[in-house]
């Protein structure tokens, strides 16, 4: 099994962890766990969340 | 918006057909119709014994005055109705009447005569539960029909249909004056008592705005039918059953009303529908079996007015009619937000092609395209409309219209400033997709008598698509105060589109396609017939071409005649279909549906496509591409006037499109005389400003699905440069690739790079979204400066 790869913040050279972020789209906003630094709380979307999830949230707000 | 929403109230949709219009009885005929076609006779029993009551003793007598306006009689023979309800009745297996289950009623009626007409509105108030009195004055039921049909078939009916009805039957009991029934406690009456039979006054005429053959008689609501109005024993027994509906309205409001009922169809037939193959006969000679009547129902073309479901590709890709996207639309733009109402047509709105066909095509003149632009505007009022259905174009525009991209003025030569009656406008999508192209047409405007300017500027459609009225009059108050600027000279335009907006917005410009001007100067084509690497010849060729004629050439016959007549004179053999010509259809990019929802636009493309042979040939470039992003083999006529054939550039993303329009603007500017000294200086910025800029490498897979995503290379410096300079940026354990993002304007853009120097990085992957990241001011008790 290919090993999992652990993403690092740059600047504060810490591992990133699932921490809660707000989004804001649309004039509404809501929260949600991705990962983050827990020192400078930089925060990291991945690509498969972007197309994702992401993109089927922003689809159901863009009709209401 | 009032105007327009009058005017839905003509449709025809629901409109009945021939058929059901002349059909005595309230007969649901296309539904009936659908059920036999898919062979279910169970189905279309119920329907039929809903409308006529008795199926036995109608598919029997009915006398089919259908068959005198079906348009099938017209081509062939009229739909063989009777035969088929006939065929229905035999064939179906589950012919048990319904047993409503509703609380008895304790209102009272009495019916007078117990023919088919007393017995049809018997059934009805029956089956609503009402206490229902037949007083017939001989030994039984059924009238006149007993004379026409065998006595067990009229019993068997009888029996079968009231199978679940109780109603009080006098025999021998013969009412000749109303006040027979006082002091009975009946609150209506319904006198059927046949030809020539007892009238009880309700024949004579009725006083002033009251309806006739009804009346007040001691309390009760009396009203008249069947035969007893001339009617025959078929249309006697609709009358019957209408009765019992307009008994049963009466004895609910205490109206006494009795409309009559039917109306003529004002349905509109396409004429190219009336095909039918010839009628089916009964094998056996006497009744279909259950493949003909499937073979014959399949003859009927289900009449209805649908020349907007046939010509519309929204309404065929959303598969709903007129009337329901106006309900949706009054009901999204209403104000109020989606917590407390539904907003159904949010996404709809942005995805019309706004082509306005749906008009043109319509007998009633309904203007759904105008209803939805009017929606868009009323959204953006509201500011309800998501930003990322249109910000792209809009962003798009006002970069077209930017000192970087925008362009105007006549050329250094011909001082004398004769030339000054004639501008070529190329429009803003030409340039961004064929730079090459707007010089072609520069060059062929200029090789007239005294030459032309050129104006180089968005028409302002954008800002009109995606409702915003305010944007929209600025772009036109800035092109009229150029047009006046240039002295207020004849427009040549190469775009349909601008064409159509410039006469619906302002009129007092006059503009003339690129096309006509061509097609009136011939000459400027002479000698250049048109050899492709000169060694296919397309004319002998095995080649196809067909012509499309985009949205916004409809109705505009010079410019459409003028393109054939290049193309002869090109010697370029291209098919071009009537229908195309007439109706002219969408390629999909109208109205910008291509972020709102990009299956709808990809949708009307590839519909377009399997329409049309071969290489398509249009004249909108904006047709070209749409076509050619969908695999399809497309030229714009320009790439053919130039006279020899250049394979034609990969479609041209984004940031080409700016790029593209700026090396034009530079082009064209060295060719003008108030603009050459200006653009050396702003050229001289910009090269100091590429010098600054950043050397990015695409792998060509990921520049592919950038142009796709419309991501501007710009945007992904952008990133880069920012996480550069702050620091913010992540990696993965042991990698040499860096990742972060930056908001730019709506988005978040997301990159993965790779640095190769400081000036030099290889981009590896590029994502976005739409949703904001809203970070914290404050984190572990630090204020952060994110400045993104």
């Amino acid at each position: 099994m290919e090993s999992v790869k652990i993403m690092i913040c740059e600047k504060c050279q810490v591992e990133l962890v699932p921490m809660e972020t707000t989004f804001r789209y649309l004039e509404r906003s809501f929260r949600h766990p991705v990962p983050r630094c827990p020192c400078c709380g930089q925060v990291y979307i991945p690509e498969e969340l972007a197309r994702g999830q992401i993109r089927k949230v922003e689809a159901a707000l863009e009709e209401k | 918006m009032v105007e327009l929403l009058k005017n839905f109230r003509n449709c025809l949709q629901k409109e009945a057909p021939f058929c059901g219009s002349a059909c005595p009885f309230d007969f649901d005929i296309l539904s009936f119709m659908g059920k036999v076609k898919r062979g279910s006779l169970d189905g279309a029993y119920k329907i039929y014994r809903n409308a006529v009551g008795f199926p036995a003793i109608v598919s029997a007598l009915c006398q089919e005055p259908c068959s005198l306006v079906c348009p099938g009689s017209e081509v062939d023979a009229p739909i063989q109705l009777r035969r088929l309800e006939e065929g229905v009745v035999a064939g179906a297996v589950k012919k048990e009447a319904t047993d409503y289950n509703l609380p008895g009623k304790k209102k009272r009626i009495a019916i007078i005569g117990g023919g088919f007409s007393g017995l049809g509105c018997a059934l009805r108030l029956s089956a609503k539960k009402y206490q229902v009195e037949i007083f017939e004055a001989r030994e039984k039921l059924g009238g006149r029909v007993n004379e026409l049909l065998p006595e067990e078939l009229v019993e068997a009916e009888l029996d079968q249909q009231f199978l679940h009805e109780e109603c009080i039957r006098h025999f021998k009991r013969r009412i000749d004056r109303a006040e027979e029934l006082d002091g009975m406690g009946f609150d209506a009456v319904y006198a059927a008592t046949g030809m020539g039979g007892e009238d009880f006054g309700l024949l004579s005429p009725p006083e002033p705005g009251r309806d006739p053959f009804c009346g007040w008689k001691n309390g009760a609501g009396w009203f008249a039918g069947g035969g007893l109005l001339g009617k025959d024993p078929v249309a006697a027994l609709a009358g019957g059953l209408w009765a019992g509906t307009v008994i049963d309205n009466f004895l609910k409001t205490g109206n006494l009303l009795y409309p009559s009922g039917k109306k003529a169809s004002r349905i509109c037939l396409d004429p190219a529908k009336k095909e039918f193959e010839p009628a089916v006969m009964p094998g056996n000679g006497i009744c279909y079996d259950r493949e003909e009547i499937m073979e014959e129902a399949a003859r009927c073309i289900l009449c209805q007015c649908d020349f907007c479901r046939t010509h519309c590709d929204l309404l065929d890709y959303t598969n709903k009619w007129p009337l329901r996207i106006r309900d949706e639309v009054q009901a999204t733009i209403l104000p109020g937000t989606a917590e407390v109402k539904a907003t159904p047509a949010k996404r709809l709105m942005s995805t019309c092609n706004l082509c306005g066909l749906c008009k043109e095509v319509c007998p009633e003149e309904i203007d759904l395209g105008g209803l939805i632009l009017e929606g868009r505007r009323s959204m953006h009022q509201q500011k309800k409309v998501p930003w990322v259905f249109h910000d792209y174009w809009l962003r798009d525009m006002d970069f077209t219209n930017s000192d970087e991209a925008a362009i105007w003025g006549y050329p250094q030569e011909g001082k004398d400033y004769q030339h000054k009656r004639r501008v070529f406008f190329p429009g803003c999508q030409l340039g961004a997709s064929e730079p090459g192209l707007v010089e072609e047409g520069y060059r062929l405007v200029r090789a007239i008598d005294g030459g032309a300017g050129i104006f180089s500027y968005c028409c302002g459609a954008p800002a009109q698509w995606s409702g915003d009225v305010e944007k929209h009059r600025k772009v036109l108050d800035e092109i009229q105060r150029i047009w006046e600027l240039l002295g207020r000279p004849e427009l040549i335009m190469a775009c349909p589109t601008c064409i159509r907006q410039f006469q619906a917005s302002i009129p007092e410009i006059p503009v003339t396609s690129l096309y006509q001007f061509i097609a009136s100067h011939k000459d400027i084509l002479s000698s250049r017939s048109f050899q492709p690497d000169g060694v296919v010849d397309l004319k002998n060729s095995a080649a196809e071409y067909s012509l499309f004629d985009p949205c916004a050439s409809r109705g505009d016959g010079k410019m459409q005649d003028s393109v054939r007549e290049i193309l002869r004179e090109l010697d370029v053999d291209a098919k071009a279909e009537k229908d195309q010509e007439e109706w002219s259809k969408c390629c999909g990019y109208g109205g910008q549906p291509g972020i709102a929802d990009p299956e709808y636009a990809r949708f009307v493309a590839q519909k377009r496509i399997r329409e049309l042979d071969g290489t398509i040939l249009c004249y909108c470039i904006n047709c070209r591409d749409s076509f050619r992003e969908e695999g399809r083999e497309a030229r714009h006529i320009l790439e053919l006037t130039r006279g020899k054939e250049i394979l034609p550039s990969p479609l041209a993303g984004p940031t080409e499109g700016r790029e593209n329009r700026k090396t034009l603007r530079r082009r064209l500017a060295l060719q003008l005389d108030n603009q050459a000294e200006k653009i050396e200086e702003t050229g001289k910025e910009k090269m100091e400003e590429k010098a600054a800029g950043l050397k990015l490498i695409f792998p060509e897979d990921l520049k592919e699905r950038m142009r796709k995503e419309r991501i501007l290379e710009k945007d992904v410096e952008g990133v880069i440069r920012y996480c550069e300079k702050s620091g913010r940026k992540l990696c993965l354990e042991g990698d040499t690739a860096h990742t972060g993002y930056r908001e730019a304007g709506y988005m978040t853009y997301w990159v993965t790079y790779e640095k190769i120097s400081e000036k030099e990085y290889l981009v590896c992957n590029v994502y976005s979204h739409r949703m904001k990241i809203e970070l914290e001011e404050v984190w572990n008790g630090v204020r952060q400066d994110h400045d993104l």
